[in-house]
Parts: structure tokens; sequence; C-alpha cells
């Protein structure tokens, strides 16, 4: 299944619509034209590569795997170090995040990975 | 000049070029960000001249894993430049890891781990930096316009836009191999079940066919040994973690089928074909191992961490069924409950005493030592709150992707001279798109964007493309109007509502043909020649089928193209694989008529699109550090011959 967009959560930013690799995610319209959110507009070309998980700052998209690749219901979704989740847009050209908190969340599980991209590592 | 296709190779390419003072236009189909081969990361630059190796130790290394199909003076400029590369990246702010005394942590001697999540990012912010460079994203490439075999323009269709027309003598080919001639293994409905990215389509290789370019290698197909399901690359594990490749009886198999990348992928279909599946990589991991294969992951795949985590999950809820005491289930890093810690020492002991019989499980000679191995993996969560020691073994099953066109692991894509122009006159490829170079990875891509864009600037600087140019002659305006036309009519509401079949069928026609008849994963990559005549006629059939459909809207019209130039580079990868009459590279593909390797096939396959026919034929291999183009006449129609010396 790859990405997807919980849609109650989507604030309708925009953020992810300029990161796609594949420039799949569109903006769709909610009941009344009144609210605005993403949309992943052909789900089954997802990569699952989670460029649009970084750059939603509401957690509102989540990467979850397809049953047939042994998805079972976790969900993972990421959040930047300054709370804004935005990594990067590339009109920018701004500075990257030191850190990625990433959360995987199931009924009962939750596990948070902090990835550090800049770190360089002494073994 | 224009340089087509924004990953890693092209941002290089229009970095140094800006660097060089040209006014650059990068056009790239998606956004720049994370296009690319690189969308999720990479965990590891797996091309580098490690401490006390030289150039000339990558070209070996590399020649003897293409079975001797590879060109020595591409692979030598490429390792020249290699570790030049990584200091780049390290200085746009890359994590690359360092031993205690400081030293850059090689992982054999040609891999480094970096922490390479922001690798893309990274230089696409460089990229924007660039003070020459004007980016069109958005934008995919339709034809590379051509006037007496010389280049002078460039035409794309801009989403939501329309069309441009870059009107140079100089372009630069980076888009990438092609995925989606082979079914995946994994429902269609599954895009990350696919090992490269299902975005890099053929379109690049596509429009150098179409005009003329001479192709070369295709037939030295690229297929995968991945961690299954996920297709999570299996160097974290092997390289990373020190994991063994085991079949499903226990054994350690790698060794007895030859260590190139084409037997490896071979040593796994064969251990499954005879009953002795599945294969996984094993490994014994504490803690801390763990969590650093979770980042590693989520560096590059995140859905293999995924995947890890819900096979712990699983096995935390089986355990929690068993009711041992069980009830509460995992609540996070840090969490104790000492119920759980029981049951999973209970279970740990059960699994340690099964593993000191397994093969290979004896290094457990205390309790400390031993825990988490075997069957009840998972329960060591407790035990790790409380600071013991724990060591579980990941199990990963693996296995074969389908094949793919690309030279960045293998050689197929456009033949190219030492400075990476191709057989068209102001046309250079780089990265996946270039043949020839195997074992290309991140930095070899970089590395030919560097030298593309030094020939470049040469050639800019010596006054132009030798006549092509940017003169825009009549004849050349009327094949930019012409070509504009023809996209166009394309687009047609009416047509395309009452249309039978789209570009989606166009695109799954094409996959069942080449799974069936040109060696897929259902023909267990094997073919015949009787298969491939078969494979080429119905292919023959769809490009005419595709010239008769439209598209509802712009999008559907890039959608249509993409699958129409996957139909051209599949009717040229079906041409390849025959005229290589011989099987070098049994774990790419299998020519049954042909089983052995043999010496007279000691060259490469190259082949030419004159318009109305395909031409394959064959050239010695390039022995010298420089080749250049021969100035002769090379097509000539009497099918397969050997050009040259």
């Amino acid at each position: 299944m790859g990405a997807k967009v919980f849609e109650e959560l989507c604030r309708g930013c925009g953020n992810c619509l300029t990161v796609c690799p594949g420039d799949l995610v569109g903006m769709a319209t909610g009941e009344g034209a009144k609210t605005k959110f993403a949309r992943i507009l052909e789900p089954e070309r997802c990569w699952g590569c989670g460029a649009c998980l970084k750059a939603c700052p509401y957690r509102a998209i989540g990467l979850g795997l397809h049953p047939a690749l042994g998805g079972r219901g976790l969900v993972l979704t990421v959040l930047g170090e300054d709370d804004k989740g935005r990594v990067f847009l590339g009109k920018s050209g701004g500075d990257l995040p030191k850190r990625l908190r990433w959360q995987v969340k199931g009924e009962g599980f939750f596990e948070e990975i902090v990835t550090e991209p800049g770190r360089r590592r002494g073994y | 000049m224009a340089i087509l296709g924004g990953g890693v190779a092209g941002c290089l390419a229009a970095i140094r070029l800006s660097q060089l003072g040209h006014k650059v236009a990068l056009v790239e189909k998606a956004f720049l960000e994370r296009s690319g081969c690189l969308a999720a990361g990479v965990n590891a630059l797996n091309a580098y001249v490690g401490r006390g190796k030289t150039p000339e130790d990558y070209v070996e290394y590399a020649l003897f894993d293409a079975h001797g199909i590879g060109r020595r003076d591409l692979l030598l400029s490429m390792a020249r430049l290699l570790n030049k590369q990584a200091d780049f990246l390290e200085g746009l702010g890359l994590g690359i890891h360092r031993d205690s005394e400081g030293r850059r942590l090689e992982r054999g001697w040609r891999n480094l781990r970096v922490n390479g999540e922001n690798l893309k990012p990274l230089l696409a912010r460089e990229v924007l930096r660039s003070p020459n460079v004007e980016v069109f994203e958005r934008s995919t490439g339709t034809h590379i316009l051509t006037l007496d075999n010389k280049v002078f323009g460039l035409m794309a269709i801009k989403a939501g836009e329309g069309l441009l027309f870059f009107e140079t003598g100089a372009v630069i080919v980076a888009t990438g191999g092609a995925a989606g001639l082979y079914k995946s293994q994994n429902p269609a409905s599954i895009g990350n079940g696919i090992w490269y990215s299902p975005f890099n389509l053929g379109g690049g290789l596509a429009l150098g066919i179409r005009a003329g370019a001479e192709m070369t290698s295709l037939e030295m197909r690229f297929v995968a040994l991945r961690c299954k399901d996920t297709m999570a690359p299996t160097g974290t594990l092997a390289l990373g973690a020190g994991a063994q490749q085991l079949n499903g009886l226990g054994w350690p198999y790698e060794s007895s089928y030859g260590i190139t990348t084409s037997r490896r992928v071979l040593a796994a279909r064969r251990e499954i074909a005879a009953g002795r599946g599945p294969c996984h990589l094993s490994v014994k991991a504490s803690l801390a191992v763990r969590e650093e294969l979770y980042r590693a992951y989520l560096n590059m795949c995140p859905a293999q961490t995924l995947k890890l985590l819900e096979e712990r999950w699983a096995s935390l809820r089986s355990s929690e069924k068993i009711g041992r005491g069980l009830r509460k289930p995992y609540a996070g890093p840090g969490s104790f409950d000492p119920a759980l810690a029981e049951a999973a020492f209970e279970e740990e002991l059960l699994g340690w005493a099964e593993a000191a019989l397994a093969p290979g499980g004896s290094q457990c000679d205390g309790i400390g030592e031993g825990l988490g191995q075997g069957p009840g993996q998972g329960q060591g969560l407790g035990l790790e709150a409380l600071g013991a020691e724990s060591e579980e073994t990941i199990k990963v099953e693996i296995g074969a992707s389908e094949p793919y066109v690309q030279g960045g692991h293998t050689a197929g894509g456009y033949w190219v001279d030492t400075q990476r122009r191709t057989t068209i006159g102001g046309l250079w490829a780089i990265g996946d798109a270039a043949g020839g170079a195997p074992q290309k990875y991140v930095t070899g891509s970089m590395a030919e964007g560097e030298m593309a864009a030094i020939s470049v600037s040469e050639t800019l600087l010596k006054g132009g493309f030798g006549g092509g140019g940017a003169d825009p002659t009549r004849p050349a305006a009327r094949l930019a109007r012409e070509a504009a036309c023809e996209l166009r009519t394309k687009i047609s509401r009416e047509k395309a509502k009452t249309s039978l079949f789209g570009a989606r069928e166009l695109t799954e026609a094409l996959q069942n043909v080449m799974d069936v008849y040109a060696g897929g994963v259902w023909a267990n990559y094997r073919y015949n020649q009787r298969e491939l005549n078969i494979a080429a006629e119905k292919i023959n059939e769809l490009i005419e089928l595709g010239e008769g459909l439209t598209a509802f809207d712009q999008r559907g019209l890039v959608g249509l193209w993409e699958a129409k130039d996957a139909l051209v580079v599949a009717r040229s990868l079906i041409a390849h694989l025959g005229a290589r009459k011989e099987t070098r590279w049994p774990g790419f593909g299998e020519h049954s008529d042909y089983p052995e390797c043999r010496d007279d096939f000691l060259c490469y396959v190259n082949s030419v699109f004159l318009g109305d026919r395909l031409e394959t034929f064959l050239r010695p291999l390039v022995k010298d550090e420089v080749y250049e183009h021969p100035g002769e006449k090379i097509h000539d129609p009497c099918g397969v011959r050997v050009i040259g010396e």
C-alpha cells in the first residue's frame, strides 16, 4: 500500500505536493469544498520512499506495508527535529534538520527511532 | 545546454557545468529534492577505492564481476574520480561513518557506510544554489531532436503547463534505466514491491534509440538479490551486520556457486529450485546491532524496518496467545514488565537449547550470551530493560528480483566514448542510462556527471557542436513543429473515452510478453530464440497498437508516452538477448539454446535503430584507456557482425 494520507489529520498545507519522486501527490477537496487534503493520486505506483512522510508537519501521512509484503497494521510516521516535520522543500534551499524522529505504531506497539543524517559515528 | 534527468548524475553534471560558467536547463520529471534512485536515501556508498587499493583494482574487480563484459576505459576514468565524489558529498554534509582513529569506516574495500537519508536533498540543494542552473520540474522528456545525427533540441511535457522545447546543440541524458519491462513478483498494485525506482521507465533510453543512438549490453540485465518482499538491500545485513546466507536446511551454500553478482543471484535461485528453500540471511544480533539495522534501513528502505518490526510485533502477539503469563504487550523501549520478562526467559531457554543443537549455533556457552537465539525471538525485550545483553537471531528471507535494464549495476545503456559522448553529435549519456561501466552506483554516476560536464564545456569552448549547433535551420524548425504536433494530436478526450485500451493495458501487455517469452520470473529467467521471435513479433504489434492510442489529458499523455517508451526499450532488449548466443550471466538470464559461456562472445552486443529496422552487431572488447567513436559508417544491414579491429 505504501504511503497513506490520514485525511482527518491532514490540514492541506501542501508540503508533500512537491517532494514525491513520482509526482503522485495531489490536493483533493472535502465535503462542501471547505476542506482540502492531500491525496496519493496513483497509490499503486507509490515506491514507499517516505519523502511525503518527512515533509508532513502533522504526521498525517503514514507508511504501511501491504499484507502481501508482510504488513499487519503497523504504521510508520516521521517527525523532524523541530516538530515541524518539514525536512526540505526544494524551492527554499534551506537547512536540513539534524535528526528525524521516526515512529512505528500499532495496537499495543510503539517504537521510536531517531536517525541523525549528519552524524559521523565512531566505532 | 540541457540535462535530462535530475538524479545524482544529472545533479552533479549541473553543478559542475554551472561552476564552469555554462547556462544549464535541468529537466526533471518529478521534483528534484528526492527524484531518481535515492528517494529514500542510501546507507552505503558502494563504489569507493579503499585504503591500500587503486582505481585499477576497482576496474579489475568490476570486469571480473561482469564476466569480462565491461569497458576498461570507462571504468578506469570513473574509478579515478570515485573518492573525489565521496569527499564532495561529505563536504555537503553527508554523514560518513568513521572509526575511532577518525578514518572513514570501510565495509570491505569498496564500500563506505553513510547516514545517507539526506543525500539527494543535499545534492538538490547544491543544484538550487548553483547560479547558472534553471530547474524544470514535472517535465518529462519526449523527443531528442536530431538532424544529420546531431542534436538540435529537446522536447518535454511540463505537467500543467504544456510543451517545452529546448533549442540546444548539447544534451546530457541522465535519466536512469528501465523498470517495468517485466512483471513485479509482487502484486502489480504494490509499487514498493519492486527493486528499482518505479519512476525510471526507460524513457531516456527510448529517446536515444528512436534518435538512432547506439546501445550496448542491454542483454546484461540486472537481477537483484534482495530481501524478499521489500526488495531492501542485503548488503546492510551481510556486510553491515555479518549475516550469513543459509538455505532452508541451514546450509551456507554461497561458496559453491561462485562470488560474482550474477553467481550469487543464481545461487539463491538454484537452491530454491532444488527444493532447498527458503533462503535467508541469518545473524545473531545484539540490541545495539538491531537498532543500527533499523536505522540503516530507515536511511534507504523504510519498508524493511517496518517489516522487521512487524515480525517482532507478530512474535510478541503470538507469545501472548500462548499465554505464559504474558498479558501486556510491549509498550516501547525502556518499559519493563516482570511477567513479560519471565515468559521471555522461559522462551529464550527453550530457544537456546534448540539453537545450541543447530549447526553453526554453538557460540552460546552461557545463558547470558545465548539468550535470544532460536525460534523464540522477540521476547528478549524485557531482559533488555534489565540491562542484559540479549541477542536475537534475525532471519530475513531473500530472493531474486525481476530483471531490469540499467547501467549502474550492470552494463546496459548508451554506447559512449571515454568522454561519455554517445554516437549522436551533441548527446552525452551518464549514470544508469550509460552502458559499459557496471558497478557504477552513486559515486560512479556522479563521476560520470563530472566527466560529461567537462566534455561539454570543452566542446562549447571549442566553439559549438560541429555544425549541429543552435542554428535554427529550417529543417530543424520543421522537425520541432512536427514533434509538437504529434504530441498535441495525442490528447483527445473523445477518442480516449471510446478507446478500448490505454497506457495501463499497453504496459500490462508488454509485461505479459516479456515475462513469458523474454526470460522473466515466470519463465525462470530462461529464454530461447523461438520465444524471443514471438516476443519481438508481439512487441511490434503493441508498438503499432500504441501509435493509435490517445490520452484523456496531459497527465495521461505522459503515461502513454512512458508506455510507448518501454515498448521501444523492450524491442531492443529482445534483439540483444537473441544476439548474445551464450549464457554469460546465468543469474541474470539463461539462453536455453546456448547454456554455456562462449569465448567467441567475449565482446559487446550493440544495436542501432535505423527508423524501420533494428540492427544488432558485435564490437570487440575495449582494452585501452581511451576509446573514441570510429568515424566510419557503422550501420551495415547484415545482422550480427564484428566491427572494428
